[in-house]
């Protein structure tokens, strides 16, 4: 049991648990108080830094983004991940 | 205007690529509409009818004409939610500059809300999500 097997990955357990005279890590404050995310998992700050913007910088930021996805497609329509390479791993 | 692009005008952090608009069904808007739609070269982006131009008959339907133009996807809604048409809608709307001197009317995101949940597919009951956090967000808290 003790013994690591060839290739194995260190049990990292013991090192991680307290020691005796540690102090006991900080807690986290609770989700509901201080996360960014809502309960229903929204990024409150991403709906914050929207409102913080115009309306036109906030179509600007829509554009950009559809751009963006536009581009990625585009790319990897171009350049498809699946054949890259593949050369090497057949055979 | 409505839809999601609505939503983002008014701070919603979503991503959408077509507009959405409720248009006026009176004859003298149609003829306006066929008018501007073809510098547009509007065609619907329906399977197996991406040559038909959308025709007066077509915009004065209730339904939705679901069209692609030179500038991207283009929803013309006769009605949308339970039937919802133009007339119903301009009272909740609120107008916004986007630029340039340019002028829009867009569904207030309270009932572009209430709309959406009327009807809400799975992609709308995301969007919804994210609609809602942002009204709370505006919302001054008393």
């Amino acid at each position: 049991m003790g013994r690591k097997a060839p290739g194995q990955l260190p049990d990292r357990r013991q090192k991680l648990s307290p020691r005796k005279g540690m102090k006991k890590a900080v807690e986290t404050p609770p989700a509901s108080r201080h996360s960014p995310y809502s309960e229903d998992g929204v990024d409150r700050t991403l709906v914050r830094w929207m409102l913080s913007l115009s309306p036109a910088e906030r179509l600007q930021v829509l554009q950009n983004n559809v751009g963006a996805i536009l581009r990625l497609r585009r790319d990897t329509t171009q350049f498809p991940i699946d054949s890259a390479d593949t050369s090497t791993k057949r055979g | 205007m409505v839809g999601g692009v609505s939503g983002v005008l008014q701070g919603a952090p979503i991503t959408t690529f077509d507009l959405d608009i409720v248009h006026s069904r009176d004859p003298e808007n149609i003829e306006r509409l066929i008018a501007a739609l073809e510098p547009l070269g509007a065609r619907y982006r329906t399977p197996g009818a991406k040559e038909i131009k959308p025709e007066r008959s077509h915009l004065q339907s209730p339904g939705h004409q679901l069209l692609m133009t030179r500038g991207g996807p283009l929803d013309l809604l006769g009605t949308i939610g339970h039937g919802h048409g133009y007339d119903d809608l301009i009272d909740q709307t609120t107008e916004m500059e986007i630029g340039k001197g340019l002028r829009i009317r867009v569904l207030k995101l309270e009932t572009l809300i209430e709309v959406k949940e009327e009807t809400a597919g799975e992609k709308d009951k995301a969007a919804l999500i994210i609609l809602r956090r942002t009204l709370q967000e505006k919302t001054p808290k008393s």
